[in-house]
């Protein structure tokens, strides 16, 4: 197992390199210069100049690149070429809000979606799960930036039951994930019936049923663990993907997060930082995708370990 | 098969590890700080400001945009500053003068300054800050402003280790020689770049001053939160006129929509603090608003958009072309779909910068004029182009479709390239590429050089990075604006520069649009907030009522 882990690992470095590697040329290949953008609009070309040999950018992409790939297995990200700040503090900073949005949202969806998917997965066929149908797909269907800000207008600003936005309080989080509690919990409710359905006919449920087990039980004891196998696969991709950052969410609400972060990186072509973002997101994506596996053999011990 | 549930189970796991990650991101965003109160409570006098994202920094040497100048502004001080008519005041100096060849500028600095470390600030702070603005590893974004002191070049190409123009022959006075006599040197002077900043302080944080910033200013930084909140707390060693603010609390993050939201429930005390003011959606609800209007505050900008028409690209190289476009676009159509915030434009030079031609009657609409001028040119049919306008920007796009609407009118086909403002920033910059685009210019100082000069003076024409973004390089318009820069009558050098201004509206470089009006949105208990075309927001003048 220790080498297949191992292997695992491997191949994770190689994605990263890849994605590195990507990301860099990509990011030089956009028409701008950096030091234009941190000089500003009204510096004249002699000072963008002598800034751009500043910051080192007159070099070669290949000196430029093997410089970065250097540093990087130092383990050193950079500095943000607009704010001067560690690229690694900078992230370091944004994750406790990223995080602490990712897990209230993953509470959420689950605390809705999980009893959902069960629920109508016993009504199969029914109009009450045909309406739980409409409705999830409407949820799904949702423009996220859309739900955001009608949320914020009318939880937030309206009725001022949540915060509008910004991150000086736990209740600052509490609007943003339930946006994205929406949005998600639609598709998982989806996932767990499919799950559950299946599980239900199995064998080993209807002896359960058989030897007089109560419902309530067969249902959460016995089926769910066999049903919600299909949601963790996901769950992990998703988690990794909320951990990269959750543009849309994070920038309605004004959250300092990760997502904030690379959408800035982005519109002032800050190549450290935007880099940075990207390796950090495929971190959690690699890192996630080796952690689904370990719980896939976890939960259903009849898997084999990775 | 049934078994018990131990705590050993996966879900038991599975919560506590769920319950874990939350409990622990919570303590690390908690230990972070407290940030500010989400909402004004009573008659404290913090003042509550939100800004759409982070400052870049608070180094004076390094902040060059409108949201990171006033906060600089409230820890640092300088040799001169403007009055309310903008004229130039003595600030942290006693008084200057200035030598009859006007290339020696000499100030006595007021006794008694101190940086906010307790130390008392001294003729060799401020050779020491204009020299670190030249030093090229300061990066200083505003070296170029510099570059006319005596030695400075040879100090920048690394040949002399001190500007040879920079003097401290006392504690007290600070000497500058120029290498050509500028009349527009003390403008430079009242720009954040050159206020003092101490050695010792930027040595013990050479690589993150910006963000321990140590100034004469009234207020010194007490937290900053990155990508969060700003904390601005009094100077205790501040000796100049007391504020009655007692912190000034800077949100993060937002765009203006939420800004507005949180204004409106008492959350911040001024709308918007950025150029755009109350944004568009809002604008019209507001004036109509029978108690919001009047806490509106209005003040027009030295500030002119523009289309860029590149003067080496065909068609634009035809100066018929040019005069067509001028002619062909609604600019009253433009002010009115930005709700009136704007001043029709008929020349480069806004309403509030000396040498402004009050009787310059520019390019009237008139499409049949435009559609002859064109036929003139060759182009009886029209033509095709592409105009180039930043995507994120809903200004730009309003006027963008106007004119693409208003030169279909004409026969030009016109096509929208939506870039990133750092894509048109290099792009429009370079030479031959760009032939058609939106673009803006804000003042640096209220000074006509700073927009004739540094955008229409052909010398200045660069490969890349052009201020002179039109391209435009007439050697009449040249030497007039040669002859201004080196006189030191301001009478006759305002006169220069209209008549530069008349040949530059002739050849038509720019489409014209318009002079940005500033609206400010404040809470009815904040008072002191007066705004003005050079620093629209003095937080430190302000004080809750």
């Amino acid at each position: 197992m220790a080498t297949r882990i191992f292997y695992r690992l491997l191949w994770g470095i190689v994605v990263l390199w890849g994605a590195t590697t990507i990301t860099f040329f990509v990011a030089h290949a956009v028409p701008s210069d950096p030091a234009r953008v941190y000089a500003g609009a009204n510096a004249d070309a002699e000072t963008v100049a002598r800034i751009r040999k500043e910051m080192g950018l007159n070099d070669p992409l290949s000196t430029q690149y093997a410089r970065y790939l250097g540093r990087l297995i130092r383990g050193d990200m950079g500095v943000s070429l607009v704010t001067g700040e560690r690229v690694s503090e900078a992230i370091g900073t944004r994750l406790p809000t990223t995080l602490a949005l990712a897990v209230t949202a993953v509470v959420l969806w689950m605390a809705l979606s999980v009893p959902i998917g069960a629920f109508t997965a016993l009504h199969r066929g029914r109009p009450l799960d045909r309406g739980v149908l409409v409705v999830a797909t409407i949820a799904i269907s949702l423009p996220v930036f859309w739900l955001a800000r009608t949320l914020q207008y009318y939880l937030g600003y309206k009725s001022g039951i949540f915060p509008v936005a910004g991150m000086t309080s736990w209740k600052h989080i509490l609007l943003p994930a339930l946006t994205l509690a929406i949005v998600t919990a639609g598709y998982y409710a989806r996932l767990v019936h499919t799950g559950m359905v299946e599980t239900l006919n199995q064998d080993y449920i209807r002896v359960a049923r058989a030897k007089g087990v109560s419902e309530p039980r067969v249902l959460f004891k016995h089926a769910l663990r066999n049903g919600i196998l299909p949601v963790v696969t996901v769950l992990g991709l998703d988690v990794a993907t909320l951990l990269g950052g959750v543009v849309f969410t994070e920038n309605v609400f004004a959250l300092p997060g990760i997502g904030t972060l690379a959408l800035q990186s982005v519109f002032t072509l800050d190549a450290p930082m935007i880099m940075g973002v990207v390796i950090f997101s495929a971190v959690m994506v690699v890192g996630a995708n080796l952690l689904v596996d370990l719980l896939y053999g976890w939960i259903d011990p009849r898997i084999p370990h990775p | 098969m049934c078994s018990t549930r131990t705590s050993k189970e996966p879900g038991s796991r599975t919560f506590f590890l769920w319950a874990g990650l939350w409990v622990a991101c919570f303590l690390g965003w908690g230990c972070a700080g407290d940030g500010p109160a989400p909402r004004l409570s009573g008659d404290d006098q913090t003042l509550r400001l939100a800004i759409p994202s982070d400052i870049n920094s608070l180094d004076p040497a390094e902040a060059y945009d409108v949201v990171s100048w006033p906060l600089v502004r409230t820890m640092f001080h300088g040799l001169v500053d403007y009055d309310d008519h903008l004229d130039l005041i003595p600030w942290q100096s006693e008084s200057w003068s200035i030598s009859e060849d006007g290339r020696v500028l000499t100030f006595t600095l007021r006794p008694g300054i101190r940086f906010s470390n307790g130390r008392f600030v001294t003729a060799e702070d401020y050779v020491y800050t204009l020299t670190r603005i030249l030093d090229p590893a300061t990066r200083s974004p505003g070296q170029w402003l510099f570059r006319n002191i005596e030695g400075a070049g040879v100090f920048q190409d690394g040949k002399a280790d001190r500007v040879k123009g920079l003097s401290a022959p006392d504690a007290r006075t600070f000497r500058i020689e120029l290498i050509q006599p500028d009349l527009t040197f003390l403008h430079v002077l009242a720009m954040p770049f050159a206020y003092p900043v101490p050695k010792e302080e930027v040595a013990k944080h050479p690589q993150d001053f910006f963000a321990h910033p140590v100034g004469t200013g009234p207020f010194v930084l007490e937290k900053w939160q990155r990508g969060t909140y700003l904390r601005f707390e009094p100077n205790p060693s501040f000796t100049g006129a007391d504020t009655k603010l007692r912190s000034i609390d800077v949100r993060v993050g937002g765009d203006e929509t939420l800004h507005m939201m949180m204004f409106e429930r008492g959350e911040i005390d001024i709308a918007s603090i950025t150029a755009t003011g109350i944004p568009a959606p809002d604008f019209v609800r507001v004036m109509k608003d029978p108690v919001l209007s009047r806490q509106v505050e209005s003040q027009p900008l030295n500030a002119t958009y523009y289309l860029s028409l590149n003067t080496e690209m065909p068609p634009f190289d035809d100066v018929r072309v040019r005069r067509a476009l001028n002619h062909a676009i609604d600019r009253e159509r433009i002010v009115r779909l930005i709700s009136d915030r704007g001043i029709v434009a008929k020349g480069v030079l806004p309403p509030g910068m000396p040498g402004f031609k009050t009787d310059r009657t520019g390019y009237a609409y008139d499409p049949p004029k435009a559609r002859a001028l064109l036929a003139e040119a060759g182009f009886p049919t029209g033509f095709e182009t592409e105009l180039q306008m930043v995507a994120q920007n809903d200004t730009e796009s309003k006027i963008a479709q106007v004119v693409q609407q208003d030169l279909e009118k004409i026969g030009i086909k016109t096509g929208l390239k939506p870039v990133t403002g750092a894509t048109r920033i290099e792009t429009l910059g370079r030479r031959r590429t760009v032939p058609f685009g939106t673009f803006a210019w804000y003042q640096d100082y209220p000074d006509p050089s700073n927009f004739l000069d540094v955008l229409f003076n052909g010398e200045r024409i660069t490969e890349v990075n052009s201020n002179n973004v039109a391209f435009y390089d007439n050697p009449q318009v040249n030497a007039l604006l040669r002859q201004a820069a080196h006189s030191t009558d301001m009478t006759a050098r305002l006169e220069l520069y209209r008549q530069a201004e008349d040949l530059i509206v002739d050849d038509a470089p720019w489409v014209f649009l318009y002079h940005p009006k500033m609206y400010i949105l404040r809470q009815p208990w904040l008072k002191g907030l007066k705004l003005n075309p050079v620093w629209p927001f003095r937080f430190e003048r302000m004080w809750i009522e």
